[in-house]
């Protein structure tokens, strides 16, 4: 049933507005485009791990701990610890992140996933500060982007707009167009600018993934760098966490 | 499915908040910046008293007993059994264990007095709150239905015992919005010994979007999750970053006309001007000592008092909604819980800050748009437990809370007890009462305030509530 729907040409149209629509079928009632959705919780960091080749596709066992920032554990009635996954169980799908009920996911609670208190008919989709201050700066997230910029790097070609064009597609699943590659290059270029001259030392946390990745050489960890910089907004693009 | 389901999440942004409303003014909701953000402040139903709430909630149940519900008689019958007729039928927590043995009444254990003008009872565990009483209404006559403390909590936070529902602050700003564009409309602070029974449901959005949860600011580490730049990020880098984001953005919504994309954009500036904004609002040093001392605040000590001297700075910066937690009032007798010096310890912590939050928000000029909350999810028992010590169980028939600020009749008692302090007498204001009390103040109608989920319209006061006219100026 799955595959009937999603193969269908109602399925598969393109979810541009169009003017004629708009006036005719303002809430697309009738389906004459697709509808743009953002992902729900647990595909938002699905996407993000399988864009960056991190994705462990393992199935079932019990759950695990992806990583959350430290103090998140404080705000019930019992202070908890949470130790991050090592290994292969780091970076498995969200849907088997462990739950304590007073003390949630930040990153699944932030993107709407439900309590799990009571059955979920409909997932609301908000769109808030918290999230973005999520994409960008969550240990998590940042890791995932360390992780998309050393896979561009290495499965990529040399010449900078093949290694954006790659980055782009593992995102967004289509080609950039001239205007996207422009801006993606001089921001790439700016960040290159202003890490060239940053210490290999200082530089460490922000090309070194917290855990699994393997040691950059002193002399690439400012190259480097810009490219995390670059796979970060990737990731960040309204457009990655977006069903089109 | 798929459409409607879009469809009708977007609508909520865009105009469904505002037909859940009524008389919302549409007009302004249609503007760019309101279509891009949903916090964008909106009109109330009718004028308001209050725009803004603090809400000091005293986790684990405070005596009233001890604090505001002087009861003479009480203190004569001392030591006898409780009358049958008080009892019968009532449940309590603990009943089949240390509560079955003890229906022996438990006199009040500190010293009561009449406090200023209005000659409000306050005992003199509370002297600071004492000096306030001129500016509060006491509401002796609180009721409510659970007597256990995490649902006790979700009851008074959402109105309900089960999990799902949104709490008070999520409904206020999601039906008001917020003044504050750089800080979150809803905040939660936290201090005492632990954190309060049930966590986040405490201030969760329940099936509002998640927009209008409360936001906790934490005590140590970023001030909001993830607020800072990952560890060597410069701040031109997270600029830029923006920068690129917002250009790529923006043309995707130029071609797909997708609004969302264009609240997304928004979203990532707000996190960008809350990553100043936050570390400016909790950076208390700037305050005078005057002040620091009225509060008895200390720069990077985080306690009580810091966290009502940031209240007052978060509704000066716009925030809508603050709720402060305090740890531990479950005064059963035990070890940790004697009503002596266990409640001394506690009364201890909140009584200054308390009063200082109501006098310095009253010399600032923001006492009259802002209303404060103090209390705790139930009370406590006229009747002694046996435990190591005399201490009290929960009780849901009668407990104190008090009010001050925008709205609120000052110098006021609101509702008795009888002379155990057993029942509520004269006007019972039930937690529904409250609710639909806290939404009038804040210019809204509780029978008006919905949001349709699960095929129904759902509201804070659920099918209850009605509005506590003496409590009001």
């Amino acid at each position: 049933m799955h595959r009937l729907i999603v193969t269908s040409a109602t399925y598969r149209q393109s979810s541009k507005r169009r003017a004629d629509l708009t006036e005719t079928d303002p809430y697309n009632k009738l389906l004459g485009r697709q509808s743009r959705l953002r992902l729900d919780a647990e595909i938002v960091r699905d996407n993000a791990l399988a864009a960056s080749g991190l994705l462990n596709t393992k199935m079932g066992g019990p759950g695990v701990f992806p990583p959350q920032p430290p103090g998140c554990m404080n705000l019930g009635q019992h202070r908890r610890n949470w130790t991050a996954s090592k290994g292969e169980d780091r970076y498995r799908r969200a849907v088997y992140t462990y739950r304590w009920r007073a003390t949630p996911h930040p990153a699944l609670k932030v993107f709407d996933a439900p309590d799990a208190f009571a059955s979920c008919t409909r997932r609301i989709r908000s769109n808030t500060p918290l999230q973005a201050l999520t994409l960008l700066n969550d240990p998590a997230f940042f890791e995932i982007a360390q992780g998309l910029a050393e896979r561009i790097l290495k499965e990529g070609d040399k010449a900078d707009k093949a290694r954006i064009a790659l980055g782009f597609r593992l995102c967004l699943a289509r080609e950039p167009d001239t205007r996207e590659l422009t801006v993606l290059e001089s921001f790439l270029n700016k960040q290159r600018q202003l890490y060239a001259d940053m210490d290999a030392v200082a530089l460490t946390p922000v090309v070194q993934r917290a855990h699994g990745g393997q040691e950059v050489a002193e002399t690439q960890r400012n190259e480097q760098a810009a490219w995390i910089m670059l796979a970060r907004v990737l990731l960040n693009l309204d457009e990655t966490i977006t069903r089109e | 499915m798929m459409h409607d389901l879009q469809e009708t999440t977007r609508r909520h942004f865009f105009s469904r908040c505002g037909m859940g409303l009524g008389s919302i003014a549409l007009g302004s909701m249609m503007s760019d910046q309101a279509q891009a953000n949903p916090f964008t402040p909106k009109q109330p139903h009718f004028k308001p008293r209050a725009k803004n709430v603090i809400y000091l909630f005293m986790g684990g149940g405070p005596s009233q007993l001890e604090l505001f519900d002087w009861k003479p008689e009480l203190s004569k019958r001392h030591g006898q059994d409780i009358p049958e007729s008080f009892i019968k039928g009532k449940r309590f927590a603990f009943m089949n264990s240390s509560f079955k043995k003890a229906n022996k009444l438990l006199g009040p254990t500190r010293q009561f007095e009449r406090h200023g003008q209005s000659g409000i009872w306050v005992s003199d565990l509370f002297p600071h709150i004492a000096s306030i009483t001129d500016e509060i209404s006491v509401v002796k006559s609180c009721k409510t239905e659970l007597f256990n403390h995490a649902p006790a909590k979700l009851f008074m936070n959402t109105g309900t015992g089960l999990f799902g529902r949104p709490s008070m602050g999520s409904w206020v700003t999601y039906g008001l919005g917020s003044e504050s564009q750089s800080l979150p409309g809803f905040v939660v602070l936290q201090s005492g010994s632990r954190g309060p029974r049930g966590g986040a449901v405490n201030w969760a959005s329940g099936f509002l979007p998640t927009t209008f949860q409360g936001v906790p600011l934490r005590g140590s580490g970023d001030p909001i999750l993830n607020l800072a730049s990952p560890k060597g990020v410069s701040a031109q880098s997270q600029r830029d970053s923006l920068d690129a984001l917002k250009a790529l953005n923006l043309k995707r919504l130029m071609e797909t006309g997708d609004e969302e994309i264009r609240t997304r954009i928004a979203s990532y500036e707000m996190s960008y001007q809350m990553q100043s904004s936050a570390p400016e609002l909790i950076d208390i040093s700037g305050e005078t000592q005057a002040t620091l001392e009225l509060y008895g605040a200390k720069p990077g000590q985080a306690s009580f008092a810091n966290n009502c001297l940031l209240a007052r700075r978060l509704v000066e910066r716009g925030t809508r909604f603050v709720q402060l937690y305090h740890t531990n009032w479950d005064h059963h007798g035990g070890p940790g819980e004697t009503l002596t010096k266990d409640l001394e310890k506690v009364t201890h912590d909140v009584d200054q800050g308390c009063a200082a939050l109501i006098r310095d928000l009253k010399s600032r000029g923001l006492l009259d748009d802002t209303l404060v909350i103090w209390g705790g999810e139930f009370g406590r028992t006229p009747m002694s437990e046996a435990r190591k010590t005399p201490g009290r169980n929960h009780h849901i028939d009668a407990f104190s809370m008090w009010f001050a600020g925008g709205g609120v009749k000052p110098g006021n008692v609101v509702g008795e007890t009888d002379e155990f302090g057993f029942d509520s007498v004269g006007r019972e204001c039930h937690v529904h009462d409250l609710h639909a009390t806290i939404l009038h103040l804040l210019g809204m109608d509780h029978e008006q305030l919905t949001f349709r989920f699960q095929g129904r319209d759902f509201r804070l006061t659920d099918v209850a509530g009605h509005v506590i006219e003496p409590l009001l100026a």
